[in-house]
């Protein structure tokens, strides 16, 4: 009776009490203990929980593979210890430390629940951050002094903020049969070896409490729909065609007709791309469509403006000295701005209204005609920039850096589709090249920003054409990766399109992966290089294909 | 050759029957697929002479709770296949080698099978697991031959052993889980440690598996059988005052659900651990002791379990040519790699008795073996426990 009884009481004790009151009162109380009785005594804590609910859906050949719901809170927690001079997270020589405990927490608002999951964790997160202040301050006796003596921590307002994030409704029977009559279409292309039609409805939402004083209960929905088809050729290489589509809801997806036509479109390039020749290592002048500049700028310009990597002494330092110089053509600006959601009736991925310190989104200039003005601020100064602008954040479970959000290029130096081609004609006579090459889709890129490795990227294209001079049309090629270095690579930029395009994705570093978008108009690159794509040598299946036809289904 | 196209007369006929009897599109297509697998011995100089295929359709419903609250709960569906080929002759063949199922190429086929199961989707997939695993066969004989050529060999044991071709197609059942119901069961059942502040983390996680198997071969196997599984786990942790990590647990489980323990005697299993672990706070530490112990029934059949049991167990399983554990044998060992472990299906190994309990760690085989001793305890690094720093939440603001 007595349990019954408690656990009556607990039930009525949720229903009186939200998260974000369980997450302020238990902040006060560990905050005020730990400050009387901890040495060193933190000056700084903040709670964040996501709450995420997804429902993904996939089909593959014609039937349902898989679909599933998930719901999940995480529970993140800051503790800066020392002083915002010195604190726990300061950065020695790229070590950099985590020591949020990215813990899953009660579902519903129970608060002896979640209290005790928070005391456990905070316990846990103090001793490591205690740890960890000794161990700078004994790194400082041992080592030469850091040529960037910014604080860790700058002050910012505090931000208080309430939105209702609403759910997304799907109509789960109506997907699950759209999924399967789409991918049913990709069982006509003989060869397609593996498909998958991938549908996810995300609704996410960012409970924030800090010790001074801000209060966030904010987030957004994501809906996606990703359509991959797998084959191999004939000499072993693997070949992917791929269509992506990224929206903040259901509306912003594209409608039915569109998306199919998309599937028979990914279906039709794989089979293109596996009777396609093998393009030979190449250097030669290019056009970048919009969505593969997008990338292009990501990897080579937006990773190496992200503030906390130019106080890094591990870091390559790329555009570290350059505020006030020119890093791009004069003709460029690029702008990073999370408050755009759309641009040209397309939703933007890396749209937010705070960013994960809490800080009120802003659109950020950070090169103006060419010249470098910032960079991307979290709440860790560096010198000469001493408040954030927004941009630190992070996957739930990961600790904060400076990341991207909308990477936006605007040009004044705009041509037409039809001139950027001519002038990319006359570039291949100027250079005697046999061709220019032109790359229409791209899926995926990286780069390396640290010093010990190579400050050199890379672009993975999906459709790579060549472009003769000569008049005839354009040839499909497969197995070419664009490579280069960042600085080289932006001096070859000589036009642009009128017309931006929008790749929207999901970026990964050390704060996890986040959402983002790259928007750009087409590039004429006077030179680019690819090489060629590490390649499978084992060969296609051996048997044929078995024939669907041995009795009912 | 004589003996691969014997295996396949006699695959033919028996599934024929099988057939017969079983309208079931995964068995068919199984069936239709093995046939096939004949023409890879065009292809390699080392035919293959046994080929098997292994499906496993397991429904899963997972609920995990603490303190009162739902922390996940989660209903999925696997289906998972399984394709074995060996090539050469059981004398010598490409299985139990390190590097075996070391495969260098690209794998097209998916892990699992759709949830939508056809005729076509099963063939499909099969077909091109079958192609990964030839080519990873193919691979690792060529392996293992020139590795060999570099070791002297003190037994000389043939690879794969004759079996009895068994036919067994057994119904498939499906018992309709109340979900909801459970869910609030468990939640309420994990609010009973809510009445033990000396207890730092608890949680109870539960599981309802219902899993069918099929398995077909080229020696003429033909097997569907059910297999099912329910399990509550509850687990509770906390520190003494001198830092000592405590831990307990206890584990309930049933092949079947509707025989699965009353509410009450969870209730009364959970009660048990959670008083038990209250107590362990206040107990003295335990010395080092070389002496008679009474071991009850349960940690006695641990401690043979740790002792005997776990090792060979891990041995076959570490064995290249060994059946990969399934779904539901994985929970049976409680994710720990088979054998009993205090933290997994066996919470309460390694305790004494409550009316003299000491706090100590588990007795632990190797200490039995060279030394006849305890293990000695364990504290975690001279830590002190959270409530040195901060007032367990239970305490309310006044705790300090």
């Amino acid at each position: 009776v007595k349990f019954f009884q408690l656990f009556l009481a607990l039930a009525a004790s949720a229903a009186a009490q939200t998260l974000p009151q369980i997450l302020s009162d238990e902040l006060q109380r560990n905050f005020t203990i730990l400050k009387q009785k901890a040495d060193p005594a933190p000056y700084y804590m903040a709670y964040a929980v996501t709450e995420e609910e997804t429902e993904i859906i996939s089909a593959s050949l014609g039937v349902l593979q898989s679909k599933g719901k998930s719901h999940s809170r995480t529970l993140d927690i800051t503790i800066r210890v020392g002083s915002p001079q010195l604190d726990n997270y300061h950065v020695i020589r790229g070590d950099r430390p985590r020591f949020t405990p990215g813990a899953p927490i009660a579902l519903e608002d129970v608060p002896i629940a979640i209290r005790q999951r928070i005391w456990l964790e905070t316990d846990r997160t103090y001793r490591l951050a205690a740890k960890r202040l000794i161990d700078i301050k004994t790194n400082a006796q041992v080592k030469v002094a850091a040529k960037d003596n910014s604080d860790d921590f700058s002050a910012e307002p505090p931000s208080v903020h309430e939105e209702n994030v609403p759910r997304l409704k799907v109509n789960e029977e109506e997907w699950t049969n759209r999924l399967r009559k789409w991918s049913a279409e990709l069982s006509k292309y003989q060869g397609v070896l593996g498909s998958d039609i991938s549908f996810v409805a995300r609704r996410e939402v960012k409970y924030l409490v800090t010790t001074e004083g801000t209060r966030l209960e904010n987030g957004r929905t994501f809906a996606s729909i990703t359509i991959s088809a797998d084959g191999k050729a004939t000499d072993g290489m693997d070949l992917q065609a791929s269509q992506y589509f990224q929206a903040q809801t259901l509306d912003g997806l594209p409608k039915p007709d569109a998306i199919e036509q998309a599937v028979n479109k990914a279906g039709t390039d794989l089979t293109k791309l596996l009777a396609a020749p093998i393009v030979e290592p190449y250097v030669g002048p290019a056009i970048l469509s919009g969505a593969a500049a997008g990338v292009f700028f990501h990897e080579i310009f937006g990773h190496r403006i992200e503030g906390h990597r130019q106080k890094d002494e591990g870091e390559g330092q790329t555009f570290t000295a350059s505020v006030g110089s020119s890093v791009l053509p004069s003709f460029l600006s690029v702008v990073f701005d999370p408050t755009r959601s759309r641009i040209g009736g397309v939703e933007l991925n890396g749209y937010y209204t705070y960013d994960d310190e809490g800080v009120k989104a802003r659109p950020v200039t950070l090169v103006d005609d060419g010249i470098l003005k910032t960079f991307l601020m979290s709440r860790s100064p560096i010198q000469g920039f001493d408040h954030s602008n927004g941009h630190g954040r992070r996957q739930a479970g990961a600790e904060i850096v400076s990341r991207q959000s909308n990477l936006i290029v605007e040009s004044k130096k705009q041509v037409s589709e039809t001139q950027l081609r001519a002038m990319l004609v006359d570039e291949i006579k100027k250079r005697n090249k046999p061709y220019g090459l032109y790359f229409q889709q791209v899926s995926s890129g990286f780069t390396m920003t640290q010093r010990r490795g190579l400050q050199a990227f890379s672009v993975v294209p999906l459709l790579v054409y060549r472009v003769y001079a000569d008049g005839r049309p354009d040839e499909l090629v497969r197995g070419a990766d664009i490579v280069g270095t960042p600085l080289a690579s932006f001096a070859k930029i000589e036009a642009t399109s009128d017309k931006a395009e929008v790749f929207n994705g999901y970026c990964g570093a050390e704060s996890g992966s986040v959402p983002v978008s790259a928007v750009s108009p087409a590039l004429l690159v006077s030179e680019i290089e690819i090489q060629k794509k590490d390649q499978s040598q084992d060969r296609p299946p051996l048997l044929p294909r078995p024939e669907p036809t041995g009795g009912t289904e | 050759m004589r003996r691969w196209l014997a295996c396949f007369a006699a695959t033919s006929a028996l599934l024929s029957v099988a057939r017969a009897q079983d309208n079931d599109v995964v068995i068919r297509a199984m069936h239709d697929e093995l046939e096939r697998a004949r023409m890879f011995r065009v292809a390699s100089p080392d035919p293959p002479y046994y080929v098997e295929y292994e499906i496993e359709d397991a429904d899963v419903v997972a609920i995990n709770a603490s303190l009162g609250a739902l922390i996940s709960e989660n209903h999925s569906g696997i289906k998972v296949p399984s394709v074995r080929v060996r090539l050469g002759t059981p004398a010598f063949d490409n299985a139990n080698y390190v590097f075996s199922d070391y495969f260098t190429g690209t794998r097209m086929d998916p892990a699992e099978l759709p949830l939508d199961t056809t005729y076509g989707t099963v063939r499909q997939i099969l077909w091109l697991a079958t192609d990964r695993a030839f080519k990873t066969a193919e691979e690792g004989i060529g392996r293992k031959r020139s590795a060999l050529k570099n070791v002297n060999l003190t037994e000389n044991l043939p690879d794969y052993s004759a079996a009895p071709a068994i036919q067994s197609v057994s119904a498939i059942r499906r018992t309709p889980v109340d979900e909801a119901a459970w869910k609030n069961r468990i939640v309420k059942l994990s609010g009973i440690f809510a009445n033990y502040p000396a207890i730092d983390s608890s949680g109870i996680e539960f599981q309802t598996i219902q899993g069918t198997t099929y398995l077909a071969n080229t020696e003429g196997a033909n097997l569907r059988y059910s297999e099912d599984l329910t399990f509550l786990r509850a687990r509770a942790f906390t520190q003494a005052p001198d830092g000592m990590v405590l831990r307990d647990a206890e584990v309930f489980h049933s092949d079947e659900l509707s025989l699965f323990p009353s509410e009450l005697d969870l209730k009364r299993g959970i009660t048990a651990v959670a008083d038990e672990l209250t107590a362990l706070t206040k107990a003295p530490v335990g010395e080092t002791y070389d002496g008679p112990v009474l071991l009850e029934p349960r940690a006695a059949a641990q401690l043979f379990a740790q002792v005997s049991g776990r090792q060979p167990q891990d041995r076959a399983q570490a064995g290249a040519g060994a059946r990969p554990k399934r779904a539901v044998h994985a929970q049976r060992a409680g994710n720990q790699g088979g054998g009993a472990h205090p933290a997994g299906l066996d919470g309460r190994c390694g305790r004494s008795h409550p009316n003299r309990m000491a706090r100590a760690a588990s007795i632990r085989p190797l200490h039995l073996r060279h030394g006849r001793r305890k293990a000695p305890a364990v504290k975690s690094g001279g830590e002190g426990g959270p409530q040195d720093l901060s007032a367990h939440p239970y305490a309310g603001d006044e705790g300090l």
